[in-house]
């Protein structure tokens, strides 16, 4: 195994410990070492990898947006999935991956940089600008598939706040209805 | 003359702006029982006596902030025509509106300093929920109402957090838009009995 791999390796195992500390301590107990003692990598090959707080932290957002990049790019090479407004349900498929479930700790990252490294963010919404410019720009209704973005995202803040938990029953039945195509333009409108 | 409990009523209000002051110009991190203090002019133990933790400082505007809010949603309400029955809802989007168009309201510092008081957090959290309840209560489709209700508070949030991606005048017409039921009302369907 080459030496790039085997950095490969301890990076993703290093961010992979780093969700399991999120989750289970909560934003204010990600340390190096925490870290250390969850990943079971040493403190200094951990310092070496990531060398600051910030730079961790950026790590996790960038696996979170990797993670949002890849659902939306594959559920547009999904043939099946011959909807209108393709980009708009790549994203909600991204979202509703990050609601539940194991993805739940990628979304954490956001409540760790948002308290922690504030200034991080400007690339999550450089990032945010860029998918709903194309989400506007494939829209039927550029306001609408906008504010269906914006009730997922809404659903995740709630969710990751901890205000309105999100139930599995609910989430399906709410991402279900974002995703109706049919229910958003009603055919009389039309 | 005031009343000893009205000047202890306002030295409680005088300390929770100061702090919202230190809060919005130096930070979560910086909100400490000595600058809230300097900022309010008063002696530390004048604001220990009032707020003898950080966490009673927190939910003391906590407090304050939806006092405000509720104050800005009646205004709301007031100046909208009294033919048609208010909705719930609507009032609810003009608050979020409100959060992010307020600029004495330090919104994104006030989230940073909650994350670090679980019960403050637990509280807001009741409010929150209690008042999707009841923008649910008042439609045929409670799914709708929910989307709706989060949609305003993406956007709220988002702003507030800085993660937005809309034009003020986009958020404009969006905020528009969710205020506005002639546009919804279309989109109900009843909901499904169980």
């Amino acid at each position: 195994m080459d030496n790039v791999t085997r950095s490969e390796q301890s990076r993703l195992k290093a961010i992979k410990a780093a969700h399991a500390i999120l989750t289970r301590d909560g934003v204010g107990a990600l340390t190096f070492d925490a870290l250390a003692a969850e990943s079971g990598l040493s403190k200094g090959g951990l310092l070496h990898q990531f060398a600051t707080k910030e730079e961790l932290l950026n790590a996790l957002l960038e696996h979170r947006q990797q993670f949002i990049t890849e659902t939306v790019s594959g559920y547009n090479a999904d043939a099946q999935t011959a909807v209108p407004e393709p980009l708009l349900h790549g994203h909600l498929a991204a979202l509703q991956g990050l609601s539940g479930g194991e993805h739940k700790a990628v979304n954490l990252a956001l409540l760790a940089a948002l308290v922690q490294a504030p200034e991080l963010l400007h690339q999550v919404s450089a990032d945010h600008v860029e998918s709903l410019a194309q989400i506007r720009d494939e829209a039927v209704d550029a306001d609408l598939a906008s504010l269906r973005w914006l009730a997922a995202s809404g659903l995740l803040f709630m969710d990751l706040l901890g205000w309105v938990p999100l139930s599995e029953e609910d989430g399906k039945a709410l991402f279900d209805r974002l995703n109706d195509t049919a229910a958003w333009h009603p055919a009389k409108d039309l | 003359m005031a009343t000893r409990q009205a000047r202890s009523e306002q030295t409680r209000r005088a300390i929770v702006k100061a702090a919202l002051v230190v809060l919005g110009r130096d930070g979560a991190a910086r909100l400490t029982f000595g600058a809230v203090a300097r900022e309010a002019g008063l002696s530390k133990g004048a604001v220990t006596r009032h707020f003898p933790s950080k966490k009673d400082l927190l939910q003391g505007i906590l407090a304050f902030r939806a006092e405000t809010f509720r104050a800005l949603r009646n205004d709301f309400v007031a100046t909208q025509p009294s033919d048609a029955a208010p909705q719930f809802i609507v009032g609810q989007i003009a608050m979020m509106r409100a959060m992010v168009e307020n600029a004495q309201s330090p919104a994104r510092a006030i989230f940073s300093a909650l994350l670090d008081a679980p019960e403050a957090m637990q509280e807001m959290g009741q409010r929150i929920a209690s008042s999707l309840v009841k923008a649910q209560a008042e439609t045929v489709d409670p799914d709708l109402a929910h989307l709706r209700w989060a949609a305003g508070w993406g956007l709220g949030l988002l702003s507030v957090f800085g993660l937005s991606p809309f034009s003020e005048d986009e958020r404009n017409q969006l905020f528009n838009k969710l205020g506005n039921s002639d546009l919804w009302r279309p989109l109900e369907k009843p909901a499904e009995t169980k």
